[in-house]
């Protein structure tokens, strides 16, 4: 039996099966549910929620890498977020030699605070069990079965188009193509377009297996899942309740008190 | 590895009469093709690149319906009305095992099937750890399909039809891209299965192993039809329909 690739910035997480998956993806919505609800000026609240996702993040042992790595995906989020100041209209305030819009600056923090902590909560979750897991407590908690199988073949079929991707670039280095300038990137473009039809083949070819199969189009994938799992303990339960009722008591408190 | 899970249903029976079929581009893909393979009968299907084998196949399961001539699956026409009781009755692997394994996980995959005749819970169970042993993939239940070699891969596609009991197995060049290692494998998971086996292969060493009776495709025609030990020694009709090589003699370097 072949060893299972090590995961980037940690161990393979252990299947933890329906039960317990689904309780942790509705504990991750009831949390990102608070963070939303939170007025964007109530600085403390948004301390409390990055707060209990800390204490979180020690308690299961998720390396900093994997969060640090995670955010990377923010990027875009971030270079939008900041021109927000400098586009936005209102009250404006002189920092060094910019003259930034003081609710552009608001609404920057806005996005990139609920961005950071709904990232880091959700990497929290896939450090402590198989995206597949994920997905079936999905199911299990009756998210759209389309919405769920379509997020499955995401990531089922990245890892697939990922590896063309490489072995595409393998073979235009192969033939001295190692672009460095943006004029240079005419292989890599034209690469790209190619791998996007050959994504586009791969799926219409998908399709054929899952109707060889007897695919409808009806079929909620949780019916899948694994009759033997673990069950959701009562201290298991009531730890996974911690941090979105601290998250929820602070957001009520400053809707409250707004 | 033990018996594979096929062995519930009975052997389905195959029967082609006249089919023709001519891709939406307009190209003729096959022309009267008609045949019969019985009941637990294993036969390889041969041919050159573009002779039109997976098309045939295709029209096996009810993916393409005929417009010309029919298929008969026992004693079911495959057509509109039959196709979902003809897809059940006729698995089919195809090439590329990553355009076959769609979800997350090699069991939820393997269940796939099995779920959609309406098996559930700790059947549904049985049913995949079934398939999983008859391919020599125990254990393999949690893995993401990312995380096994192109053999195991290639495996874990068959299981996932055979969790589906089919009478009849069709698979499309099961062995292309496989090392020896992974060949043997699969060649031990084919021959435990007592199903009527269809394989299409460019491979006269797979054809040998696992087809009793060969098929061999040109240009969309049925060109013959006969005993594997009879055809495959036949090296002027191999090599006249595109099969095989013709023999070289070994180029020998000019002397100094």
């Amino acid at each position: 039996m072949r060893p299972a690739p090590p995961v980037p910035g940690g161990a393979q997480p252990l299947p933890v099966g329906a039960t317990v998956a689904a309780a942790r993806v509705a504990a991750l919505l009831v949390f990102l549910g608070a963070v939303v609800a939170t007025p964007t000026r109530s600085l403390g609240t948004f301390a409390v929620h990055a707060g209990g996702l800390s204490l979180l993040a020690l308690l299961v042992r998720v390396p900093a890498a994997r969060l640090r790595n995670a955010l990377l995906l923010e990027v875009p989020v971030v270079a939008f977020a900041a021109l927000l100041p400098l586009l936005g209209v209102g009250p404006h305030v002189a920092v060094g030699p910019l003259d930034l819009s003081v609710p552009g600056l608001w609404e920057a923090w806005s996005i990139l605070a609920r961005a950071t902590l709904g990232l880091l909560a959700t990497t929290i979750l896939l450090a402590t069990m198989p995206v597949a897991d994920v997905l079936a407590g999905c199911g299990r908690l009756r998210l759209p079965s389309q919405l769920v199988a379509v997020a499955g073949f995401a990531l089922r079929y990245g890892v697939v188009v990922q590896d063309d991707a490489r072995r595409m670039r393998l073979a235009r280095a192969a033939r001295g193509d190692d672009p460095r300038w943006i004029w240079q990137a005419r292989g890599l473009m034209a690469s790209t377009g190619a791998l996007f039809v050959r994504s586009f083949e791969r799926g219409e070819r998908v399709h054929r297996a899952m109707l060889a199969r007897g695919y409808d189009g009806r079929t909620a994938l949780h019916i899948l899942d694994p009759t033997a799992e673990r069950p959701l303990r009562p201290t298991h339960a009531l730890l996974l309740s911690v941090v979105p009722i601290a998250s929820w008591t602070a957001t009520g408190a400053a809707l409250v008190l707004r | 590895m033990t018996a594979g899970p096929d062995r519930a249903d009975h052997p389905a029976s195959i029967e082609v009469v006249g089919l023709g079929h001519v891709h939406p581009e307009g190209r003729r893909a096959l022309e009267d093709v008609s045949f019969r393979i019985g009941p637990g009968e294993r036969v390889a299907l041969l041919g050159a690149n573009g002779s039109g084998k997976t098309t045939l196949l295709l029209h096996l399961n009810g993916l393409l319906r005929a417009t010309e001539g029919l298929v008969r699956i026992d004693d079911l026409t495959v057509d509109d009305g039959h196709v979902s009781t003809v897809r059940r009755r006729v698995g089919f692997v195809f090439q590329d095992a990553d355009d076959q394994l769609f979800l997350p996980t090699i069991g939820r995959d393997v269940a796939f099937g099995p779920a959609k005749e309406g098996l559930r819970g700790a059947a549904l169970d049985e049913r995949v750890a079934a398939a999983l042993d008859a391919v020599g993939l125990a254990g393999f239940a949690d893995r993401a399909p990312h995380q096994l070699s192109a053999g195991e891969r290639r495996r874990a596609a068959l299981a996932t039809v055979l969790a589906m009991r089919p009478g009849a197995l069709v698979l499309d060049e099961p062995t292309a891209d496989l090392d020896a290692r992974g060949r043997v494998d699969l060649g031990r998971a084919l021959d435990a299965m007592s199903c009527t086996l269809v394989l299409v292969t460019h491979d006269l060493v797979v054809a040998a192993e696992h087809g009793d009776r060969v098929l061999i495709l040109d240009e969309g025609r049925l060109v013959a039809d006969g005993p594997a030990a009879d055809l495959l020694d036949d090296v002027d009709l191999l090599v006249r329909h595109g099969v095989a090589t013709p023999p070289r003699r070994r180029r020998t370097r000019p002397g100094p």
